[in-house]
């Protein structure tokens, strides 16, 4: 008897055992299906008193302190130092590189946006507790922050797209038009943009130039290009360059242009007065560029209310600020409070939209509010849901990381060529000498 | 081995005083001792750092230094872009710098002259000082709006005096945009060399003078053959500051036009060139670093040879 009951137990354990294996493969696909959802982590309590910021423009700074700081009740300082955009990454990356005196949280913008996000300095956003799957952002703000092992490093508030602002008293005088629909019609490519630009130049008796500077044109054609500047270590000269290169010089022969630079007097002062026509600047050009240098500064006038939108002869975006955590911060709980006050708090978006005119890139809040507006420097155009519907063509994917660096060497020799003072051919070399100086690791 | 021995024998006489008269050697050497330990703080880490990088190949964020023995400067030697960076350096320099001394000679002489007396001496003084005084960075973005194309200043004077038909831009000329570089670096070293020379002249025993005076000689006499060789001393002493200076020049090129010295690269000096290969693009500090040690061995060689040439012809003025 004790021998068959022995023998039952010792089955009876066999059944349980092999009972328990076949489980185990059920548990462990149960943990693995569960692994796959992302694993989003609450951000660590703050070990200072300060959050320092840092930013190329004081957009983010006035943000910060008049939405911000005005309706948050804080425990801490929110420190916010700008640096100019020419010296933001030559201060920036030592500062990260030791870890001394380096921002909690840091803009970065699209010129170098990459640089940062595929760098080991920015921190994964899942870590402070931003969860991905719920933020309600444009794809292509969100891809732009992605890294390549698909950790979402930053985020922002805004979309760029961009578009050409005209005046259409000037219009209605050489064009005989004035409507947004009607001057599209007549620049809905280079083509007609450039026998546009010789009638306006005839009509005026070349008072009145189409475009400012040659530099309007600059963004327009990189955001046509199909190949990045570097892809794989190779450096690549996108043909959409080289049609720049052509369309400028075209325009530069039959003095279409007022032969300024961007952000110079001469390329400012066509704004309060009659000597352009228009101008190709994106979302944030609006209200950071065009509306405080409408009034011209000596006589008083103003072009206030003279303008209108339209898409232009191509579609293009232009920069665009988005938010990074430093890696090592002992702020996190502080930053994970302030990139989600900036990029996802409905209330604060939707007063900033209101008030700035900025498009912003959380699509329920622009589709809630983009058909309420009616922008009376633009003589009542509804901007906002044009501005809209072009960020859902917005394509981001040549961007990289050494992009301004890269267009800084390429603007003087634009300069060069559609200025006659060199061939094409040495233009481009020239260009790649210098690519090749200021990257040696590249490949050519 | 005569430099051996005369090392050696520095310190002899330190502490014989000769005739009762107290020495006062020793308090020299403690004068200047706080800034030989200065020096090795704060500046001699730093250059042997430098040189250490320079055989490396250290760039962007990368922490370990690669040696790489000396490829770097072999490589330096043949790159384009530093060579030019080197002649464009040298060539402004040159520009500025001989008006620069020929000009202060002439004002420092007619300002030391007993026989003009001039009015208002020291406020003219003053006034050739005062560009030294304002910022690069000011100065940088006056000349750059004062040249503005097409409606700057300048070219509205032009105009106007019917000197050019058409707006000229300045800064797509290289020659332009060279010039104007070397004059600002003019206008704003010559009050310095002014007042150095002055000083240097005054120095020199008047009772030369009277007694050159006095045989008759004319001014342009006494000048050649009594204050100009005098004045090798302090000629030496501006020529090698100017040098020195002149090598690094990096605020004004830097800041005058794009950053990365436009027009095509016609004002990128050598520290212009340092900077851009520092702290833009692929931030190669080992490029940075080997074009440093370069710049430092060609000063010092050619202050070595100044000097020499300087008191090879000191010794003949004395007799």
């Amino acid at each position: 008897m004790k021998k068959v009951l022995s023998f039952m137990l010792v089955f009876v354990l066999l059944f349980s055992v092999v009972g328990c294996s076949n489980t185990e493969p059920a548990e462990e696909q149960a943990e693995e299906n569960a692994s796959e959802e992302v694993t989003v982590k609450e951000a660590s309590a703050n070990e200072g008193d300060t959050l320092v910021v840092w930013t190329f423009t004081d957009e983010l700074k006035g943000i910060i302190e008049n939405y911000y700081v005005a309706n948050n009740d804080l425990d801490y300082e929110v420190d916010v130092v700008v640096v100019p955009n020419e010296n933001y990454q030559a201060k920036l990356d030592p500062a990260l590189g030791s870890g001394k005196s380096a921002p909690d949280v840091f803009a970065v913008e699209a010129g170098y946006a990459k640089k940062y996000v595929d760098s080991e300095f920015t921190k994964d956003l899942t870590e402070i507790g931003i969860n991905p799957d719920e933020i309600d952002t444009m794809e292509y703000v969100m891809e732009v922050a992605t890294s390549p092992e698909g950790e979402l490093k930053g985020l922002s508030w805004q979309a760029t797209p961009g578009a050409y602002f005209y005046r259409r008293s000037l219009a209605q005088e050489y064009l005989g038009v004035s409507e947004p629909a009607e001057v599209q019609a007549l620049i809905s490519d280079f083509d007609k943009f450039y026998e546009t630009g010789k009638e306006i130049k005839e009509k005026s008796n070349g008072e009145t130039k189409i475009v400012s500077s040659l530099g309007d044109f600059t963004r327009v054609f990189l955001s046509a290009r199909e190949d990045a500047w570097v892809e794989e270590g190779k450096f690549i000269i996108d043909p959409k360059v080289e049609e720049l290169m052509e369309i400028g010089k075209k325009f530069n022969e039959d003095e279409l242009t007022l032969d300024a630079q961007q952000w110079t007097e001469t390329w400012f002062s066509g704004m309060s007065s009659d000597s352009t026509f228009g101008y190709f600047l994106p979302t944030w050009g609006l209200h950071f560029v065009l509306k405080p240098n409408s009034e011209n500064a000596d006589t008083g006038e103003t072009t206030f209310g003279d303008w209108g939108m339209v898409q232009g002869p191509s579609p293009y975006f232009w920069g665009g600020t988005w938010l990074t955590v430093r890696e090592g911060t002992e702020m996190e709980s502080a930053a994970y409070d302030l990139i989600h006050y900036l990029t996802m708090n409905e209330e604060f978006l939707t007063q900033y939209a209101k008030d700035s005119g900025d498009l912003l890139s959380n699509t329920a809040v622009v589709n809630e509010i983009k058909d309420d507006f009616s922008e009376p420097f633009l003589d009542g155009q509804n901007h906002y849901a044009l501005f809209a519907e072009m960020a859902k063509n917005i394509d981001a994917s040549t961007m990289t990381g050494s992009d301004l660096d890269i267009e800084d060497l390429f603007e003087e020799q634009l300069v060069a060529y559609t200025k006659g003072e060199k061939s094409k051919e040495e233009a481009l070399e020239d260009f790649r000498s210098n690519v090749k100086n200021s990257f040696p690791n590249l490949e050519q | 081995m005569k430099l051996l021995s005369r090392f050696k024998n520095r310190n002899k006489n330190k502490n014989v005083s000769s005739g009762g008269i107290a020495d006062y050697g020793k308090y020299g050497q403690m004068f200047v001792a706080p800034f030989i330990v200065a020096f090795l703080l704060f500046q001699l880490y730093p250059i042997v750092y430098t040189i250490t990088l320079s055989f490396t190949d250290l760039a962007g964020w990368e922490t370990e230094l690669n040696f790489v023995g000396f490829k770097n400067y072999i490589n330096i030697l043949q790159n384009e872009h530093f060579i030019r960076a080197f002649k464009n350096t040298w060539l402004i320099w040159t520009i500025n710098f001989i008006p620069q001394l020929g000009i202060s000679l002439m004002l420092a002489k007619w300002f030391t002259d007993h026989a003009n007396r001039l009015k208002g001496e020291g406020i003219f003084k003053a006034v050739f000082y005062l560009p030294n005084i304002i910022t690069a960075a000011s100065l940088a973005i006056l000349f750059r709006t004062l040249f503005g194309y097409p409606v700057g200043p300048i070219n509205q004077l032009l105009l106007y005096f019917d000197v050019i038909q058409e707006p000229f831009e300045f800064f797509r000329s290289k020659t332009g945009t060279r010039l104007i570089v070397a004059f600002i670096q003019f206008w704003r070293w010559y009050g310095s060399t002014f007042i150095i020379l002055c000083a240097g002249i005054m120095g020199i025993n008047p009772s030369l003078f009277e007694a050159a005076k006095i045989d008759g000689a004319s001014d342009w006499k006494i000048f050649t053959n009594i204050t100009l060789p005098l004045l090798k001393p302090i000629t030496l002493y501006i020529l090698i500051t100017s040098l020195v200076g002149g090598m690094q020049m990096f605020d004004i090129p830097y800041l005058l036009t794009d950053g990365f010295g436009a027009p095509d690269n016609a004002i990128t000096t050598s520290m212009v060139y340092i900077y851009n290969q520092a702290f833009t693009g692929n931030r190669n500090f080992y490029m940075s670093a080997t074009a440093s040690v370069v710049i430092l061995l060609v000063i010092m060689a050619i202050s070595g040879v100044i000097y020499k040439v300087m008191n090879r012809s000191k010794s003949k003025v004395g007799r």
